[in-house]
């Protein structure tokens, strides 16, 4: 059994509202069933049932034209789109599905239609996913539903086999090797926005294999992040996590004083013991926190807030006290401190310490993560980052810092090959102006002055041409050149090709 | 026979006596000394146990700007902690160019980006970095550091056995050295895409100093090698 790869299941219903409706009353199958919202040319429909089609009505379509089609002896039904109770009819049959996953979410969006669920490791329990899914389907049809039902290796692939593959009553379950039945699928089967599918059929961009084909580096100035972000989703080399639909439970605790008090031993026993008892909470039912909220209440009605953001979920109180003691050694409460509330955000199950036989976390790393839980907390989160490459050929812009502490976000996926030495160890953050005279116009530098100090240049590599697209708000064209002084230090140059100004951008450290 | 005899023993003993004295030195109960090498054997000759031992400060000092003392520290810092460590890089001025790292070979992931916004935090950064027991390495852009904080770095390295780089200007070479070695670095022509420095102990705990090497990085996979008059190992052209 493979306990890397993660199996998602999609069960989509189309037309949930439509569904929803005739699941409790069936007797509507036989009405034209008109689903209406107000849109810009008065009611218009928006969803109706397999009779409402077969007479010509389509989506979109307002309600006096579409009463139009419909035949003398037909019973009309118009009732208007109510979200609310779509989105918690759904969510009934998402606790009536828990039976086949630990892990059901709503899809995100303003009008969901599909289930997600995480059945990792669960399929044997019905035999094997062929009869998950045929179980599943069975229960569904009893509830007079018709959905399609796909397990892939990602939420993105399920999502869009479930929407464009599987059939009522044809469930479609592919792993990791059947990647070749994607490359014909729609843009559709991506997720995206709609003005990025409108961009991508302009071009003539039909199919996924289309996209696949173009150089990763021009998208996402073309089309933005969503458009890489989607496809990493779908193919599955960005995890997408399934939010469960059940709130998870708030731990929080506010304690009112009789008097005020002020002395720090005093505010410190008062905001640990809160802490001490939020987290064994946490600790009894194994959930971890990644922020932890305080606010003191003062005696004239002020409030003075902290916060501690973690970078790995903790149930440890003696760590995050550590934290908080951090954060307040700056921290002057000029008033009397009459009241706590404090409250653990971003919780989760913890990571179990063993996941399995060989993978263990070890002290080193559990360390090194209180170590950066430390830094973050005295010197602020944005200025403990991780660095994220991008496509970008403009040295400023090919570097995204992330701090630590923010979980949520993932790498681009972005290799990018840069030879040794193409780019300099010390990249100034603003470009020096400087002086330079070259042997023959717009040719290489020969001497440099910079803050009247003479460089004389024995060898110069170069041009490299950097320049970016003429739809960025910045427009950058640069000839960059690496040299070599007399000294031997190392330098990176350029011309800027508008103005033909030079400038020093960097050195070897 | 006698005399060959005599002489090994006597080496045996001062051997023996050397690392009794450095373990005084260190004030460490550690016993075995664990030492690792920088990926190039011109390099390791400067330090006193031939590589740079755990739980030790290493000063890289450079002779200007541009002096490719930081360059050396990191590609130094990354090949010890290649394996399985971390990087973390303390840049208070924000200089350090993260895509030229990735192009010296790390993977961004294992490097923190630390970025304190005065002396204080700089010096508080590096001290919990060095006493934290968490497979890191720890290169920090430190310009002035007094006497107090640089004995302090040095007990917080001995205490967790982790590495220190620091990188420092020319100035620092007037203050007390608490490292265990201290390299002065300078740029060297090479007229080749490949750069060269130049690299001299100017202190080192146990060990006569003055020791000078020249070196050049290969632009194509980021070894070290020694610079050789007679023949230069990187091709003009490459």
């Amino acid at each position: 059994m493979n306990f890397q790869s993660h199996r998602i299941l999609c069960l989509w219903f189309p037309d949930w509202p439509v569904q929803r409706l005739l699941s409790s009353t069936p007797e509507l199958r036989t009405r034209v069933l008109l689903l209406v919202e107000n849109g810009r040319r008065g009611q218009q429909v928006t969803y109706c049932n397999r009779l409402a089609r077969s007479r010509g009505i389509l989506a979109g379509m307002p309600v006096a034209e579409a009463r139009s089609f419909v035949r003398p002896t037909d019973q009309v039904v118009i009732q208007t789109v109510c979200r609310d109770e779509d989105r918690q009819a759904l969510e009934q049959l998402a606790v009536a599905t828990e039976e086949f996953s630990p892990c059901v979410g709503v899809e995100d969006d303003i009008a969901p239609e599909c289930l997600l669920m995480d059945v990792t490791g669960v399929a044997h329990c019905f035999g094997s996913e062929m009869q998950l899914v045929a179980r599943m389907e069975q229960v569904q049809v009893s509830k007079n539903l018709e959905p399609r039902i796909a397990i892939c290796n990602s939420v993105g692939s399920a999502w869009a086999v479930a929407h464009f593959l599987a059939q009522h009553k044809r469930p479609v379950v592919l792993d990791a090797d059947s990647f070749d039945l994607f490359q014909d699928l729609p843009i559709e089967a991506l997720r995206l926005e709609e003005s990025t599918r409108r961009k991508l059929h302009r071009l003539g961009i039909k199919q996924f294999c289309q996209l696949t084909e173009l150089d990763r580096s021009t998208l996402v100035p073309r089309f933005g992040n969503e458009l890489l972000v989607r496809m990493d989703q779908f193919t599955g080399a960005r995890p997408e996590t399934i939010t469960p639909f059940r709130p998870t439970p708030r731990f929080a605790l506010k304690h009112d004083l009789e008097h005020g008090i002020t002395h720090p031993v005093a505010l410190e026993q008062l905001w640990s013991s809160t802490l001490r008892r939020i987290v064994s909470e946490l600790a009894a039912r194994q959930i971890g926190t990644g922020q932890i909220h305080c606010q003191f209440v003062l005696q004239h009605k002020g409030k003075r807030e902290v916060t501690v953001r973690l970078c790995r979920r903790v149930a440890d109180a003696e760590h995050i006290a550590d934290l908080l003691r951090l954060k307040l050694e700056h921290f002057k409460i000029s008033e009397p401190v009459i009241g706590i509330r404090m409250e653990a955000l971003d919780v989760a199950p913890l990571q179990q310490s063993q996941r399995n036989m060989f993978e263990c976390v070890s002290d080193e790393d559990r360390n090194f993560s209180m170590l950066l839980n430390r830094l973050s907390t005295r010197l602020g989160s944005e200025n403990v980052v991780n660095a994220q490459l991008f496509p970008d050929p403009v040295p400023e812009r090919a570097i995204q810092y992330v701090p630590v502490t923010n979980r949520s976000a993932t790498p681009p996926c972005i290799t990018e090959v840069i030879h040794l030495f193409d780019r300099p160890t010390c990249l100034f953050p603003e470009p020096r102006p400087v002086e330079v005279v070259a042997v023959v116009p717009n040719g290489p530098p020969a001497v440099m002055f910079w803050d009247r100090i003479r460089f004389d240049i024995s060898s110069c590599w170069g041009p490299e041409r950097i320049e970016s697209g003429w739809w960025r708000s910045r427009f950058v064209r640069r000839d960059y050149y690496r040299i070599e002084t007399t000294m031997g230090q190392r330098f990176w140059l350029y011309r800027q090709l508008q103005d033909q100004r030079w400038f020093w951008h960097g050195e070897v450290l | 026979m006698v005399a060959s005899k005599n002489t090994t023993t006597s080496e045996n003993v001062v051997a023996d006596l050397q690392q009794r004295i450095r373990t005084l030195e260190r004030g460490a109960t550690r016993s075995e000394l664990q030492v690792e090498s920088t990926g190039s054997s011109a390099l390791d000759s400067l330090f006193p146990v031939h590589g740079i031992r755990h739980g030790s400060l290493v000063e890289w000092i450079g002779e200007q700007d541009g002096s490719g003392a930081g360059t050396l520290a990191l590609l130094t810092a990354w090949h010890i902690c290649k394996q399985a460590g971390r990087l973390i890089v303390v840049d208070a001025e924000r200089h350090v160019s993260a895509q030229s790292l990735a192009s010296l070979g790390c993977d961004l992931s294992r490097v923190v980006f630390v970025r304190p916004q005065n002396q204080q935090e700089v010096m508080w950064a590096c001290e919990e970095s060095l006493r934290c027991s968490g497979g890191q390495v720890l290169w920090a852009d430190i310009e002035n550091l007094s006497d107090t904080s640089f004995r302090r770095l040095q007990l917080a390295c001995e205490s967790s056995g982790r590495i220190g780089f620091l990188v420092r200007p020319k100035s620092a070479l007037r203050q007390p050295a608490w490292a265990d070695a201290r390299l002065l670095v300078g740029p060297r022509v090479t007229g080749a895409e490949s750069p060269g420095f130049r690299a001299r102990t100017v202190y080192c705990r146990g060990e006569t100093t003055g020791k000078e090497i020249e070196i050049v990085i290969d632009r194509r996979d980021g070894t070290i090698h020694e610079f050789s008059k007679s023949s230069n190992p990187v091709p003009v052209v490459s």
